[in-house]
């Protein structure tokens, strides 16, 4: 046998091998998207299924219009808890948007190269906080300095819910828009100095505009962090069923009432805690398509 | 404001060094470019001409490490004076890049965006200057029904072309220009080299290039950088005929007749 056709022989057996591993690495792939996508639709199958009973019993009208959440008595009024739920997470985005927008752009635009690598960093490690430790800190901190200026002179409240949500999102709304930023092309910053233009104008005319895809998504996706957000908010709101008529009343939200109710209520009472369930997932989902839609059209235009 | 004419301005360029870091990109560079001319500077790839060109409008500013020193002057405001405006510098000294960086933005924001920053709000005011800066570059005809769409929306050298206008409606005295044709398909860059020739006498052209046919047909003054020790310097400079007719350099003669570089 000739040197030459060993070293045929060799690529063959290569190539082979190559094949096989190929065709295992995209088995393995193929499982693991299998999974993931498998685990979202047997929790979303699962919720509405137990939330089935809850729709189908009591209704959608009943839950919205009951005058009071007395589970146990056959009363659903869930309208308070969603109107907490929606309150504080608005609240946070309200307050949230223009802080993290402002301070990337104070990171970018304005921050000496050092200030702002330390301040990147503060943030990201802001990022990585639990929420139960948020948590704590509003009861220890931030509850107690609310109570000072209550007129109802206690602190768990809508009010402390959101300023706990605004921390929470602010960083990663402060990292995305950083980021959103940071992919707008250097020319197009270097063409906006070249007319002129001053650095306010290049960051609030040229350049945000052309991240706002880039920072609407951030915030749209930090909006359903805030919806679904449990435990600092059960720890700092005060867990009121009630409309909230100022931002010092103490409120319940949405996954608050799960955290506390599931662990003893059964039947409808069950049941209709999985619509509330259901209801969150719907919100934060439709949250998700609407970022998907404006990702998707950033990608057009450009 | 739409009528005032323009005043092109001379440059003086003296001994002016650009470094980054440790590198010199720009060694000791004394150039005179006349008021309302064209004047192409070539020369091989890294050889500094952009570096040069970037530092006569203070862009150079953008990169943290460069350091520039000597002196320019733009008619009379020396650039690099401690004292002299950096914003109403660069609205007096436009500049083009290589590649089309129009703002995300309707094409008609595009050329009113900077005479809005500088305080013209009059719509009718800002309309005309926005026809005429479309008019000057050929582009008026092709966007005129579609001046609130996406610039992005445009082909690569009509959006080059607008980069122009935006520049133009500014009424600047001196244009820089960074390979504005290199980016673009032939026909595209016939087109952007027609217009800016018809910007000779209005404006001060300093066109950065490495295609020595276009600074044939387009420069009246030529000057030819080359790498010199790591650092780019001007070898020889004069009137574009004599450069490439009779170069009195050795370079030159190589380079123009597509020996060297």
């Amino acid at each position: 046998m000739s040197p030459s056709s060993t070293d045929t022989i060799d690529a063959t057996r290569h190539a082979r091998r190559r094949r096989v591993i190929d065709a295992l690495l995209l088995a393995a792939l193929r499982c693991a998207a299998g999974v993931s996508a498998a685990v979202v639709l047997v929790i979303a199958w699962f919720v509405a299924a137990e939330a089935w009973p809850g729709l189908r019993d009591v209704g959608v009208t009943r839950l919205l219009t009951d005058d009071a959440w007395r589970p146990t008595a056959g009363r659903y009024g869930m309208a308070p808890m969603l109107i907490g739920t929606l309150a504080a997470t608005f609240g946070a985005v309200l307050l949230t948007a223009p802080l993290g927008v402002g301070s990337a752009v104070f990171l970018r635009f304005y921050a000496p190269r050092r200030v702002a690598s330390v301040y990147r960093r503060v943030v990201e490690l802001l990022a990585g906080v639990p929420s139960v430790v948020f948590g704590l800190w509003g009861i220890a901190v931030l509850a107690p300095l609310i109570a000072t200026v209550s007129p109802l002179g206690q602190g768990q409240s809508l009010l402390a819910g959101v300023l706990i949500l605004t921390m929470m999102t602010l960083p990663t709304v402060a990292l995305t828009t950083d980021a959103a930023i940071a992919a707008v092309p250097a020319d197009t910053r270097r063409g906006a100095a070249a007319l002129g233009l001053s650095r306010r104008a290049i960051a609030w005319r040229v350049v945000i505009p052309a991240a706002r895809a880039g920072i609407v998504t951030g915030v749209i996706l930090q909006t359903g962090r805030a919806l679904g957000e449990t435990m600092a908010v059960l720890m700092v709101c005060g867990n009121i069923v009630q409309t909230p008529h100022s931002v010092f009343d103490p409120v319940r939200t949405l996954t608050a009432n799960i955290a506390l109710e599931m662990g003893y209520a059964d039947d409808r009472h069950r049941a209709v805690l999985f619509v509330s369930g259901l209801v969150l997932m719907l919100l934060v989902a439709g949250l998700v398509l609407i970022a998907e839609a404006i990702d998707r059209r950033r990608v057009h235009v450009t | 404001m739409p009528d005032s004419p323009t005043h092109p301005a001379p440059l003086r360029i003296s001994e002016l060094t650009v470094r980054y870091g440790q590198t010199t990109a720009v060694a000791d560079v004394s150039l005179d470019i006349p008021a309302g001319a064209i004047t192409a500077i070539v020369g091989p790839s890294g050889c500094g001409k952009s570096s040069l060109l970037a530092a006569l409008n203070r862009m150079t500013d953008l990169i943290p490490t460069a350091v520039v020193t000597g002196h320019v002057r733009v008619g009379d405001t020396d650039v690099y004076d401690v004292r002299t405006d950096v914003v109403a510098l660069r609205r007096r000294v436009g500049m083009i890049f290589q590649r089309p960086n129009p703002f995300a933005m309707s094409v008609r924001r595009n050329v009113t965006l900077a005479l809005r920053e500088h305080g013209v709000s009059d719509r009718a005011i800002l309309d005309a200057i926005t026809e005429r800066a479309l008019r000057d570059v050929g582009l008026w005809d092709e966007v005129r029904d579609r001046l609130d769409r996406p610039a992005t929306t445009l082909s690569g050298g009509q959006q080059q072309r607008l980069c122009i206008a935006r520049a133009i409606a500014l009424e600047p005295d001196v244009l820089l220009m960074d390979e504005p044709c290199s980016a673009l398909d032939p026909i595209a860059a016939e087109t952007v080299e027609r217009h800016i020739a018809s910007l000779r006498g209005r404006y001060t052209v300093v066109l950065v290039t490495h295609n020595l046919a276009q600074a044939r047909r387009l420069a009246d003054h030529t000057a030819v950088m080359w790498l010199h020790d790591g650092a780019g310097r001007i070898i020889e400079h004069g009137p574009t005929a004599a450069v490439f007719d009779t170069p009195t350099h050795d370079l030159t003669a190589r380079y123009v007749r597509g020996l060297q570089g």
